[in-house]
């Protein structure tokens, strides 16, 4: 009972500061400060999936540099990129599944969604989540513009997408 | 348990209450990297000389839509600018335009409408004709706009490709500067939209040069590529001489070439 109390305190209080109205239903919206308490005290996996680094366009001119920028996340995160996709393959969809399953190991630790600002990509993944039957899922809409103005540490970030990923293919 | 809890709400409420850290070092460090190696990339060892006074750069601070952010390079007359670089630092093909001036040119105000991919710095370089290059920044706060689909299918966008139409924002008046607006209808996709049927990538398909003459004189040639936006458009000056065609010469990376004929002055709009 007392850690009931104790939880939906912590909750109000995650849920207490965002500015913006943003909802997650079945799941809990982070600001910052309230990340990275979560990161502090409960090793939540992180899951960046912003999108893939680009392909590069054909018939760009010849002294046209082709200079993708490396792709930087909050250190410790997993970068799956396309698994945010609003309508993802059967393929893509099951691939996820069996990635959030072993990288959460259990279905109540906490998983941390996050992409770009005004990216909708990570509240598609979260909410797949939870539909999952993840138990603590959270949202971070800031995303890596919001974690790298507050003044936090990025790391340069590697994609782990499928082997035979179909989304890629021309 | 209860202890830890307490632990994270005292964190959570500790943090909250402290001041805004100050933009990081981190940030602003891998900023100034990023653009050593995209001005040597670019401009090689040339020196960058301060553009204050020479050129501007007006941006909103903050885009609305990262797809479509207007652009002013400002430059200072009577300087004899002969080209214009605009470099936004973090889109994957960060040159995004490269404008060159011809005789008839009137170059004081250029717009352009741009795509940013990300949080970034955007700079652009004045080049005068004795080959000095003068640089000005300017920090943009936009997020999604390489990736944003076009808006309507593929074949929507397709449509009327190539239609031009021009605005004057001056009355014609011989031998004074006329500020006027090209829009040429073109998808200008970059490669990295995605179909959400098919769930492609839409083929890049994108406006790499633009020519604009003055009864076939040269007001101004663009280099340009996927950083325009969908529907691309440009606002310059010129002075005519005397009545005449306005002559639009576009290519795009296909290889397909549009081109329109204004006379000016226009008999109607």
């Amino acid at each position: 009972m007392n850690l009931r109390l104790a939880a939906a305190a912590l909750l109000l209080l995650l849920a207490a500061a965002p500015a913006e109205m943003a909802k997650l239903p079945g799941g809990t919206v982070l600001d910052t400060p309230a990340l990275e308490a979560l990161i502090a005290t409960e090793h939540p996996v992180l899951i960046d999936v912003a999108p893939p680094p680009p392909p590069q366009p054909a018939g760009l001119a010849a002294g046209t540099p082709w200079m993708p920028a490396p792709h930087e996340d909050i250190p410790g995160s997993v970068w799956l990129p396309s698994v945010g996709q609003s309508t993802p393959t059967a393929a893509l969809a099951s691939w996820f599944r069996a990635r959030l399953a072993a990288l959460a190991g259990s279905p109540d630790r906490p998983l941390v969604f996050y992409c770009h600002i005004h990216c909708k990509l990570s509240f598609n993944a979260a909410e797949r989540a939870i539909g999952d039957g993840y138990s603590r899922v959270y949202w971070y809409p800031p995303g890596i513009e919001g974690w790298t103005e507050a003044g936090k540490p990025t790391a340069l970030a590697k994609p782990l997408q499928p082997a035979d990923n179909q989304e890629r293919k021309p | 348990m209860k202890k830890a809890l307490f632990a994270v709400a005292l964190l959570g409420l500790v943090t909250t209450l402290a001041p805004p850290p100050a933009r990081a070092s981190d940030a602003a460090t891998a900023r100034a990297r990023r653009w050593h190696a995209l001005s040597e990339t670019i401009f090689g060892k040339r020196p960058l000389l301060d553009g204050s006074g020479m050129v501007s750069l007006d941006a909103p601070y903050r885009a609305l839509d990262a797809a479509l952010v207007p652009i002013k390079i400002t430059l200072a007359e009577g300087r004899n600018v002969k080209s214009v670089y605009l470099i936004i630092d973090e889109n994957p093909a960060p040159l995004a335009a490269r404008i060159t001036f011809g005789p008839d040119a009137a170059p004081h105000e250029l717009k352009l409408r741009v795509r940013v991919n990300d949080y970034t710095d955007m700079q652009a370089v004045a080049e005068t004709a004795d080959g000095k290059l003068y640089m000005t920044r300017r920090f943009i706060k936009a997020s999604g706009g390489c990736s944003a689909p076009v808006g309507e299918d593929d074949a929507a966008a397709l449509a009327g490709i190539g239609r031009m139409k021009l605005n004057l924002l001056r009355p014609f008046t011989v031998n004074s500067p006329l500020e006027a607006q090209l829009l040429i209808r073109h998808p200008n996709f970059n490669g990295m939209q995605m179909n959400q049927l098919t769930r492609l990538y839409t083929p890049a398909r994108f406006i790499d040069k633009v020519d604009i003459t003055y009864n076939g004189s040269l007001v101004l040639h663009m280099d340009s590529d996927i950083s325009l936006s969908t529907n691309p458009a440009i606002t310059f000056g010129f002075v005519p001489h005397g009545p005449g065609t306005l002559e639009v010469v576009a290519h795009d990376s296909q290889g397909t070439v549009f081109r329109h004929g204004f006379a000016l002055p226009l008999t109607s709009d």
